[in-house]
């Protein structure tokens, strides 16, 4: 049985997220076009979605991001503007 | 004769799949935006169906310029009636991702009365993991077949094109239309149910790419293996060409010396020896280098780091007004420009896939190769240093291409910075597709059809233009004074303006006919030395040039010219039918030219300052 508990934490963007740490997203910014987000959202980046952060490389190189059995690299000025709330297990 | 149309999203191994069912040779890669326009075969065993293979797109809302082509050509094909169905080829490792896509098809199958197909590609890879994917599952609950089936393997394929073959006969009303969403958050949400209940389960797969991107994507790692990788790549071109190249030199005289006693005709025998073994035999032994430049680049495309490397210099290229998805057409464009210009498509926004156009002749492509290679092994020694594992030819071939690449970059920072509209700034998304080995049979057959492409593509001009070059240079007077022929009297006339830089006549009337296609260079160049010193046949091109005066200040402000000059008549018209307008590439051949001229001006005055 699993005893992890998720436990709600702060809002936060996705872009705030590190290596290893997981989140759930909560919605978009509305600086984010319309185009982009439905392409994020059938990416899987949409309300609810689990993601994981995978590797966080410094310097503000782009980050890579598990969502369901795919990974994608999204860069700050568009991770910024997907809302999450963390989880800790 | 009736139609099936090929469609997916990217990296599903949907242009394996067209090219094992119709014996094509279509490119393959492990990163998307690989097929560029609509590429169309017959069924092997069924030759009644035509296949049309699309560009990949994640859904049928377009966001870049290669899923609007895609999606224009699906319309158009849709509404033309001949189309017998839609196969849909999806990764079955990563089922959710492919079966949005499929979903919207379907929707746009019950618009236009067509019939969809799954075919549930990668179960090779399912078979390695002991894996397990629920076909007969997935096809009741979408009311569609699914086919599962492995490109690489081969197998399911014979039951698809058997589906293909009976798809005509059923009515499109199969579709469990009940199952379609209306927007992309009830798409996905079905596609995902769907791959949780027939999809494969666990997350091995991801677990061991995790662990790779954490070595090749790392701060430290990440940046010195790509610098590695990149290093390798270019050391390869002359460690392991170098054989070859010696084998069809030795080829070459050894079939000059069997033919040419045969001649009875000063002329004929001078034009064989000067025009043929001369001109475009000097060509040719450049080939091999080009062959492993293409398999080098091929097994990095299909390993799936590319992507990788594009997350890696994202950061970097921000600098130079370029992203991370500049990276692959760049690279595309180190093998040749106009694959580079293609898959430039990619690039959502419009203003960083202009300044992409930019960069791309500047990136040393094959074409340069051969003259980079004739300068190199004239002015730098065949020697290793650091205990053999550098060679000197290797390492100035690697500086000879950063020279180009930094002057794109210093291009598109210099443009980037004037350009008044910055336009709609696409974010940069990028997929990971997973790792893989490299299949080496399609990929030596990729490097075999390049090279076969560049001799037969570059093999009529060369021997045309070495014709003319002989002809002007033979006549009047028999080839007993080239300085007095034609081309003599032509060459002196152009010989001020490259005299600046220490290049006599003969080198200016190599640079004005490479203009057409810069490896004209070399072939031109064998044939004005073969008429010159006739009875020398069995010099090679190399020690020609070293023996022909040419400074080591001349010969690297040859290297810079070359590496900047926008030569290549086929790259200008292909980038003014992708922007629609003879600007750009009137633009870019004027500037390039005068901004080659002047680097070379100044490299000349530097390296005879340091010398």
């Amino acid at each position: 049985m699993d005893t992890k508990q998720k436990t709600e934490g702060s809002q936060s963007s996705l872009w705030q997220l590190r290596k290893g740490d997981s989140c759930v997203i909560t919605g978009f910014n509305a600086a984010m076009a319309p185009r982009y987000m439905t392409r994020l959202t059938e990416l899987g980046f949409r309300p609810g979605a689990d993601i994981f952060c995978t590797v966080a490389p410094r310097l503000g190189a782009p980050k890579l991001y598990r969502v369901a059995n795919a990974v994608y690299s999204l860069e700050k000025q568009i991770a910024e503007l997907v809302s999450t709330k963390s989880q800790f297990a | 004769m009736s139609q099936v149309l090929l469609v997916g999203s990217p990296n599903s191994g949907k242009s394996l799949l067209f090219n094992k069912l119709t014996g094509l040779n279509q490119k393959v890669a492990n990163f998307p935006g690989i097929t560029v326009g609509t590429h169309s075969g017959h069924s092997r065993h069924y030759p009644e169906i035509e296949l049309v293979d699309f560009p990949g797109v994640y859904s049928l809302h377009a966001i870049s310029g290669e899923e609007s082509i895609a999606l224009d050509a699906l319309s158009h094909a849709l509404e033309a009636g001949d189309v017998a169905c839609i196969a849909c080829v999806v990764d079955a490792t990563r089922l959710e991702k492919g079966l949005v896509f499929a979903l919207q098809l379907q929707e746009l199958c019950v618009q236009y009365g067509k019939r969809l197909i799954i075919a549930a590609n990668m179960q090779d890879v399912l078979h390695k993991y002991d894996l397990e994917f629920d076909a007969t599952g997935l096809a009741r609950a979408m009311g569609t077949p699914v086919i599962p089936l492995s490109a690489k393997t081969g197998e399911g394929l014979a039951h698809l094109e058997k589906v293909f073959s009976t798809s005509g006969q059923d009515p499109a009303a199969v579709i469990n239309s009940d199952i379609i969403g209306r927007d992309g958050n009830a798409f996905r949400s079905q596609a995902e149910q769907l791959a949780r209940d027939f999809g494969p389960k666990g997350d091995l797969l991801l677990k061991t790419h995790s662990a790779a991107d954490a070595f090749f994507l790392s701060s430290v790692t990440g940046g010195i293996s790509f610098l590695l990788i990149m290093y390798f790549l270019f050391q390869s071109i002359f460690t392991w060409a170098a054989p070859v190249m010696d084998a069809v030199e030795s080829s070459l005289l050894w079939l000059s010396s069997l033919v040419l006693p045969l001649i009875g005709n000063s002329i004929a025998y001078d034009f064989i020896n000067d025009a043929i073994f001369g001109g475009l035999g000097a060509f040719l032994v450049f080939v091999p280098q080009i062959f492993v430049l293409t398999l080098m680049v091929g097994m990095l495309e299909d390993s799936g780091y590319l992507s990788r490397a594009a997350v890696i210099c994202h950061r970097p290229l921000r600098l130079f007004g370029l992203t991370g998805k500049s990276f692959i057409p760049m690279l595309s464009g180190v093998a040749c420009a106009i694959p580079g210009i293609y898959a430039a498509r990619t690039i959502e926004s419009p203003r960083r896939r202009w300044l992409t156009y930019l960069a791309i002749p500047l990136m040393p492509c094959s074409a340069r190769l051969p003259v980079y290679a004739l300068l190199i092994s004239a002015f730098i020694p065949a020697e290793a240093v650091l205990g053999g594992w550098v060679g000197l030819q290797g390492l100035a071939m690697f500086g000879i291409y950063l020279l180009g690449i930094f002057a794109g970059l210093l291009v598109t920072a210099l443009v980037s910075r004037t350009m008044d509209d910055q336009g709609d700034d696409a974010p940069f998304v990028l997929e990971m597709p997973p790792y893989r080995m490299p299949s080496w049979l399609p990929l030596l057959r990729g490097a075999w059809e390049r090279s076969k492409h560049f001799v037969t593509k570059a093999g009529p001009v060369i021997f045309w233009v070495t014709m003319v070059v002989w002809f002007l240079g033979y006549f009047p007077n028999q080839g007993a004074d080239l300085g007095q022929s034609w081309l003599g009297t032509l060459g002196h006339i152009i010989e001020p303006v490259f005299a600046p830089i220490g290049l006599d006549w003969k080198y200016g009337v190599a640079i004005m006919a490479s203009f057409l296609a810069r490896e004209v260079f070399v072939g031109t160049l064998g044939t004005l030395f073969g008429i010159e010193g006739a009875q020398d046949n069995v010099i090679s091109l190399s020690e020609r040039v070293q023996a022909s005066g040419l400074s080591v200040e001349s010969g690297f402000a040859l290297l810079v010219f070359f590496a900047i000059a926008a030569q290549c008549v086929s790259t200008l018209a292909v980038l003014a039918r992708e922007t629609g307008s003879w600007k750009l590439p009137v633009q870019m051949f004027i500037g390039y030219s005068l901004f080659a001229y002047a680097s070379a001006l100044g490299a000349y005055h530097l390296v005879g300052m340091l010398l």
